[in-house]
């Protein structure tokens, strides 16, 4: 490992719902070394899908300070933190979420075109990666014309395409099979061999044994790990 | 009653929707409802003030007292109304002007009418009238109170009188008293004097709906001319034929054509925006399908909300409508806040049902079309695969365009793959750019207009030699061509025996037959092909004309005067807009023929068309000063630059119409276009949160709305200027009685003039603001979240 890449300091995290303020996260402190396959589990409701979307620079937090390398993520404006996302992160939804107009080889280009990646390279880089998923042979497909399971596939490609150092996914294997869910955390492993950080959400601790660490969140809070 | 409480709910939830079409209804029915509603008030006030004065037929001769028994005899006549009217010459410090001269009895029966001073009670007093759409407002009186004056006139009996008046009282009014805009009130001894025991106008009337009034013209000239009366003309009042009134529903469809298009943007926004609202719910649309809600559910959340809507904004659109009109009516029809309170307080504004009617079943109807595309779209939902899809969900199959990068594909497909999104943004720009361009056709057109005036007619003054003696035109115009034979600086002249009216489009008022008379016809009517008539049978017909008759040289036209019906060969088409274009030139023989000069009431003459050499003030001021030494003469003159003035204003007047058009055009498109791209925003907010949360910036994702509009342009000129081209056609057409055939210029420029583009700018440039605002209010972790 190559020292502290994530880390969390008392991260606090309240919605407002109606005249309620709801606490979804209450004084989280993790770190995550560079490089490591990270999950981190918990039921519906516990905090870890909002954890995941703030290291991710989606939110910002209520209270505390988030750092991802050298950087201060939660203090950053919105727009930067646009700019910054488009560069360091990829990141892979329950739902999948590909864009229904675009083929997968597309939405992983668009992918690729936002990370800055030189339009000569990006077809390429797009195909290498739909080929490291399994999917050389269904580029031009439209999300509709793909199985859930390829539709994931199809958007581990697109959170790669950036070459991101981190990629994060939200409960990736929640709407699929058991095959399926053991392809993907594979895939998932893969690109961890290949030097990015991952930290995926699930509520699913058989997929623990594939990870190098387990952190456990219950209630808004970190409740151990392993 | 459960129903329509789910529908009110959902009027209540979805704002943009709700307020946007009420909004966009509002201002339809505000707009075009006024005009109707203006035009229908104006047309019954003109036909009801003709009535007040001359009832339902009004003959109009000399008539023995002896006739007054007659006409009374007849069975269904219940009154017989009579007057005493006449024609001569004002003489205001030797310039003269042609007026009627009248007494009370003739002003009695006006029913709008406002006297300043006192009627006359003695000899020799008198009171000036004005008709209000006979004179500019504002403009200084001829005659003002204690002013004196003398009256030229020549008696039915061939008699030449001076009568010295001082006026004790000026008054205005609607009614143009004897059919002059100026008159002269006197009491009933002076105009006894004149006319004798005789009445000059005789007009009958009759239970409404008892009678053809055609027939009983008939029957009323036959009895004239059995007893052998000199009779000038009859009059039918009826408000279909009625020349005012056929004359304002002519200029009211310049505005209420190009306004009552915008109707169309109803159903699109309605479908557009609510199969949009489909598509965002399409699982609960699933989900009641498969918990069995029949389709009256369906209906009742996708289609009768948009129908709540609608009779929401048509109620207010109506309520506000006949406010609105009565505005317009005072301050800008009238434009006088006097004459209008007594014209509304003794006619009233009224709203009749048929046009509530009329402007609530069409909008309805286009609300009703609009509330079914959602209503189909939502029954057509595949339950299994709208519940099982886990992913961002798309109705069909998207089609593939490959152009550009990434991002440009995914804003080309996302159009192309919402059906009725792209119908509703096409149609709303072409609705938009079509009514513009035929807006500019017309002004190029009344542009055209003035360029023949400027460059093809070489007249630089037009004199209006009038008397009214019975006299021979043809030893007028010889009088008149030895008199300006001996001014200096007339380079060049052609004179015309003044018009005869024609039913040209079963209306008198409209066409004109003229016949040269004297000097160079190139002068004033240049040909734009053929020649000029030589013989009897023989016509010029204006440009105008042959346009909106469809004829040409060789063709033969039919004309009718006073119900005989006359056979012309067309040997020449003019390019001149005399009498706004409705023209025949004939011979003068042909003329003979076809009236009956002699009997002519009122002002008759001949118009002499100058082409000056030198200063043309000086040597108009000149010709009338030699003409009018004849007591008999008056003569009025316009130059060339007057008239092009005078059409420049109504260019002017035109354009500013126009642009109040372009305005509600554009607000209504623009109401239609940003809330059908707000409530896709809402219905793809997925996408969009997905973009965002790659890291595509905000203003690119409402850029794609302008790259769409962008896109669709192009494809949306050609249907544009087709439309342009059967609007202005429209407008030109229907218009053409108020204020003559405008002919339409259709280059192709016309589609991209200035205000179109600055109307693309603003269209564009709300879109990108509504996007934006949309796309950064998006709360990207809840949407993407949401199942």
């Amino acid at each position: 490992m190559a020292g502290t890449y994530i880390r969390t300091l008392e991260v606090w995290k309240e919605y407002r719902i109606g005249k309620v303020v709801v606490p979804a996260l209450k004084g989280v402190s993790i770190e995550i070394e560079e490089g490591e396959f990270v999950a981190i589990e918990g039921p519906s409701g516990s905090g870890k899908s909002t954890l995941l979307y703030l290291m991710g620079g989606l939110d910002k937090p209520s209270k505390g300070n988030i750092y991802v390398g050298d950087l201060e993520i939660s203090s950053l404006s919105n727009s930067q933190l646009l700019s910054w996302r488009r560069r360091n992160v990829g990141f892979i939804f329950q739902f999948f979420h590909l864009l229904p107009v675009l083929t997968a080889l597309e939405n992983v280009m668009l992918s690729a075109e936002l990370a800055g990646i030189p339009s000569s390279e990006r077809r390429e880089r797009a195909l290498e990666l739909l080929e490291f998923v399994g999917l050389g042979d269904k580029l031009d497909r439209f999300p509709s014309e793909l199985s859930g399971g390829e539709q994931q596939r199809v958007a581990i490609a697109r959170a790669l395409a950036g070459d991101p150092k981190v990629i994060l996914a939200d409960e990736p294997t929640a709407n699929l099979d058991y095959a399926n869910k053991v392809r993907i955390v594979e895939l998932l492993k893969r690109a961890n061999e290949l030097g990015k950080t991952v930290v995926f959400a699930t509520h699913d601790h058989t997929l623990a044994r594939y990870c190098d660490r387990v952190i456990n969140i219950r209630d808004g809070v970190v409740d151990g790990g392993i | 009653m459960g129903v329509f409480k789910g529908a009110l709910r959902q009027v209540v939830r979805k704002k943009v929707e709700t307020v946007s079409i009420i909004l966009l209804i509002f201002i339809v029915i505000l707009s075009y409802g006024s005009l109707v509603i203006l035009a229908e008030n104006m047309s019954d006030h003109a036909y009801r003030q003709f009535r007040a004065v001359i009832g339902d037929v009004a003959i109009f001769g000399v008539f023995p007292n002896d006739f007054i028994p007659l006409v009374k005899d007849f069975d269904d006549i219940s009154v017989v109304k009579t007057y005493k009217v006449w024609f001569g010459d004002l003489d205001v410090n030797g310039s003269k002007y042609s007026i009627s001269l009248t007494d009370d009895r003739y002003v009695e029966p006006l029913t709008v009418f406002d006297l300043n001073g006192s009627m006359p009670n003695e000899e020799g007093e008198a009171v000036f009238y004005y008709a209000l759409t006979g004179v500019e407002p504002g403009g200084e009186l001829l005659l003002d109170i204690g002013d004196e004056a003398v009256v030229y006139v020549v008696t039915p009996d061939g008699e030449e009188r001076s009568i010295p008046i001082k006026i004790v009282g000026t008054a205005r009014g609607f009614a143009h008293l004897g059919g002059m805009s100026q008159s002269i009130i006197v009491t009933r001894d002076v105009i006894d004097d004149i006319v004798g025991d005789r009445w000059i106008v005789v007009g009958v009337y009759v239970e409404p709906g008892s009678v053809d009034l055609d027939e009983l013209a008939d029957r009323l000239e036959a009895l004239v001319d059995e007893e052998g009366y000199l009779h000038f003309f009859t009059l039918v009042n009826k408000k279909e034929t009625n020349p005012v009134v056929v004359l304002l529903e002519s200029a009211s469809t310049i505005l209420t054509i190009p306004i009552s298009i915008v109707i169309g943007l109803i159903p699109l926004l309605v479908a557009s925006a609510g199969s949009t609202t489909v598509i965002r719910e399409v699982k609960i649309i699933a989900t009641l399908k498969a918990i069995g809600s029949p389709n009256t559910w369906i209906f009742r959340y996708y289609s009768l909300p948009w129908i709540v809507r609608g009779g929401i904004g048509t109620a207010l659109g109506v309520l506000a409508a006949p406010y609105s009109a009565e505005y317009i009516y005072v301050n800008f029809i009238v434009r006088d806040s006097e004459i209008a309170d007594i014209l509304i307080s003794t006619l009233g504004f009224n709203v009749s049902n048929e046009v509530i009617l009329s402007i609530t079943t069409l909008v309805m109807g286009a609300v009703v079309i609009g509330a079914l595309i959602p209503y189909a779209i939502a029954v057509s939902v595949r339950i299994v695969s709208a519940i099982s899809s886990t992913g961002l969900y798309s109705i069909r199959t998207p089609v593939k365009l490959s152009v550009g990068g990434s991002f440009t594909r995914l804003v080309i497909r996302e159009l192309f793959t919402r059906p009725w999104k792209l119908v509703g943004i096409f149609l709303s720009i072409v609705i938009l750019w079509g009514a513009v361009t035929a807006l500019n056709m017309e002004a190029n057109g009344l542009n055209g207009i003035i360029d023949t005036y400027r460059y093809d007619l070489d007249f630089d003054v037009n004199i209006f030699v009038s008397t009214t003696s019975r006299v021979s035109i043809e030893g007028l115009s010889r009088q008149i061509s030895e008199e300006i034979s001996s001014i200096d600086g007339i380079r060049d002249y052609f004179m015309i025996d003044r018009e005869i009216f024609i039913d040209m489009f079963g209306l008198v008022e409209v066409g004109q037959v003229i016949a040269g008379l004297q000097g160079d016809p190139t002068i004033a009517f240049p040909l734009d092909r053929g020649r000029y008539p030589d013989r009897l049978g023989e016509a010029v017909i204006s440009r105008s004309l042959s346009i909106l008759k469809n004829v040409d040289i060789g063709d033969s036209i039919e004309v009718s005067i006073d119900g005989a019906i006359y056979t012309l060969e067309i040997v020449g088409i003019s390019i001149s807009r005399l009498n706004n274009g409705f023209y025949l030139l004939v011979t003068p023989e042909q003329l003979s023929i076809m009236a009956d000069i002699d009997e002519e009431l009122g002002s008759r003459g001949v118009v002499i068309y100058l082409d000056v050499e030198s200063d043309v003030e000086e040597v108009s001021e000149k010709v009338k000063m030699v003409l009018e030494e004849n007591p008999l003469l008056s003569v009025d003159y316009t130059t060339k630059d007057e008239i092009i003035d005078n059409i420049m204003f109504m260019m002017n007047f035109i354009l500013g119409l126009n642009a109040g058009i372009i305005f509600s055009l554009l607000l209504a498109s623009l109401i239609s276009l940003s809330s059908i791209y707000s409530v896709d925003s809402e219905a793809k907010s997925k996408e969009l949160a997905i973009v965002k949360a790659l890291g595509v910036p905000n203003i690119y994702s409402a850029f794609g709305g302008v790259i769409q509009l962008a896109i669709l342009i192009p494809f949306a000129a050609p249907p544009s200027l087709l439309m342009g081209m059967i609007i202005a056609d429209l407008i030109s057409r229907s218009g053409a009685t108020a204020i003559g055939y405008v002919e339409p210029m259709k280059p192709i420029s016309s589609l991209l003039s200035p205000n179109m583009i600055i109307v693309f700018l603003v269209v564009m440039g709300i879109v990108l603001i509504v996007n934006y605002v949309k796309t950064r209010r998006l709360d990207v972790i809840r949407v993407i979240q949401e199942i």
